[in-house]
C-alpha cells in the first residue's frame, strides 16, 4: 500500500537554508555548444519536411547506383573467359620444284581472242571498219541495221576456248584458229540467214 | 525548445544536475550535457522539463556507474577523483568539504532525495516519479537524510 502525502508548502528551516546556500561545483558543461545545437535543431524544424529528405534520398540513390555498377562490373569480370592469343606457325612442308611452262606469249599474240574485255578504242575502230565495209549510211545506223549486223558478226566470230586438259598443261589457253577467215561474204551470208524473207540473190551478194 | 529557454535552464539547473549525477559517477558533466542534448532533440518539450532532465540524468548516471563498477568501487573513485561537490564558501557556518563528506556518508536513497529537494528544488511528487517511489517514501527519506546530515555536521537545530 502506498500512501500519498499532499505536499504542504512550508518554509525550509535554518539547516535546509544553510545547505541550500552551498553552491554545487560545476565544471565541463559547454553552454555554447548546447546553444549552438539548440539553434541548429530549431532551424532544422523550420525546414519543410521534403527538404529534409533530399540529402538522405540523394545519398541512398548514389549508393544504389554505385552498388549496381559494382555488381555489373563484377559480373562482367566473372563471365568473361580468358582469351589467349596464340600465334600458329605454319608447319614446314616440302615445296616441289616448279616446272615453268614454255613461254606462250608468242602463241597468244598471234591468236588474240576477241572478247567483251576488248578496250573501247579497238571496238570503235572495229565498228568503223564494218561500217565502211557495208557502205552503211546514217540512215542505216538510225534504223538499227548496222547494230544487228554487228551483233551477229561478233556473236559468230566469238571463238570458244579449248578446255584445259589437266593442271599440268600450260595455264594459258590457246585460242583455236577459225576454219576460215571472216570475210565480207561470209558475214553477209550469216546475216542474211538470220533475216527471214530476205532475197539471197541480190546486190549485196 | 526555444534557445532562450534552454539557456535559462542551463544557467539555473546545470550545477544541481551535475551534483545529482556526481553521486553515482565521475562523468557528471558529460551525463548532464547528454541530457540537455536529448532535451534539444525532443520534438515536443516535456511537461515538466526540470523533472524530465533529472530523470534522464539519473538513468544515464546509473548506467555509467554500472560500467564503472567493473573497474573499481564507486566509493574509492569518488573519494579520489571528486573530493569537492560544492564551491568553497567563505563565512558560512557549513564547510563545503564537510558537507561533501557528510553527503557521501549517508545512504544513497536519502542522499538522492535530499539533493533533488534542496538543490534541484523539485517537489516530492516529482521526486517520487523520478525515483519510482511514492511521495510519502520520498518525504520520509528526505527527513531521514536531513537528520543524518545534522548529526554528521554537528548541527543542533531541529527540523520543524
Amino acid at each position: 500500500m502506498s500512501e500519498r502525502i499532499t505536499e504542504t508548502p512550508r518554509e525550509p528551516d535554518e539547516f535546509e537554508q544553510t545547505l541550500g546556500r552551498l553552491q554545487p561545483q560545476t565544471s565541463g558543461i559547454s553552454r555554447e555548444r548546447l546553444m549552438f545545437l539548440a539553434g541548429q535543431q530549431a532551424a532544422r524544424r523550420q525546414l519543410p519536411s521534403h527538404r529534409q529528405r533530399v540529402w538522405p534520398l540523394a545519398t541512398a540513390a548514389s549508393w544504389l547506383i554505385t552498388a549496381t555498377i559494382a555488381g555489373l562490373w563484377l559480373q562482367s569480370q566473372q563471365g568473361e573467359p580468358d582469351v589467349q592469343i596464340a600465334k600458329q606457325e605454319p608447319a614446314p612442308a616440302v615445296v616441289p620444284e616448279v616446272i615453268e611452262p614454255p613461254p606462250a606469249a608468242t602463241i597468244a599474240e598471234s591468236h588474240v581472242t576477241p572478247t567483251d574485255d576488248t578496250p573501247a578504242t579497238p571496238q570503235r575502230e572495229f565498228d568503223s571498219h564494218w561500217r565502211d565495209a557495208f557502205s552503211l549510211g546514217d540512215d542505216d545506223l538510225l534504223s538499227g541495221r548496222f547494230s544487228r549486223v554487228t551483233a551477229i558478226g561478233v556473236r559468230r566470230l566469238r571463238l570458244p576456248l579449248r578446255p584445259i586438259a589437266s593442271e599440268n598443261d600450260s595455264p594459258i589457253a590457246t585460242a583455236t584458229v577459225p576454219d576460215s577467215p571472216a570475210t565480207y561474204r561470209h558475214l553477209m551470208q550469216l546475216y542474211l540467214n538470220d533475216q527471214p524473207g530476205f532475197e539471197t540473190e541480190g546486190d549485196l551478194l | 525548445m526555444d534557445p532562450d529557454e534552454l539557456g535559462q535552464l542551463i544557467d539555473v539547473h546545470s550545477a544541481a544536475l551535475e551534483l545529482y549525477a556526481r553521486q553515482w559517477c565521475d562523468d557528471a558533466p558529460d551525463v548532464v550535457q547528454t541530457a540537455f542534448v536529448r532535451l534539444i532533440e525532443q520534438e515536443q518539450t516535456p511537461t515538466s522539463t526540470v523533472a524530465w532532465l533529472y530523470r534522464v540524468v539519473r538513468n544515464a548516471a546509473l548506467m555509467q556507474r554500472r560500467s564503472d563498477r567493473r573497474r573499481q568501487s564507486l566509493e574509492a573513485r569518488v573519494s579520489q577523483m571528486s573530493p569537492q561537490w560544492f564551491v568553497p564558501s567563505m563565512g558560512e557556518c557549513l564547510d563545503s568539504e564537510s558537507a561533501t563528506h557528510a553527503l557521501q556518508e549517508i545512504s544513497e536513497e536519502c542522499r538522492e532525495v535530499v539533493i533533488a529537494r534542496i538543490w534541484g528544488k523539485l517537489t516530492f511528487d516529482e521526486i517520487s516519479e523520478i525515483t519510482n517511489t511514492s511521495s510519502s517514501t520520498a518525504h520520509r527519506r528526505y527527513l531521514e537524510g536531513l537528520d543524518l546530515l545534522r548529526k554528521k555536521l554537528g548541527v543542533s537545530c531541529q527540523n520543524e
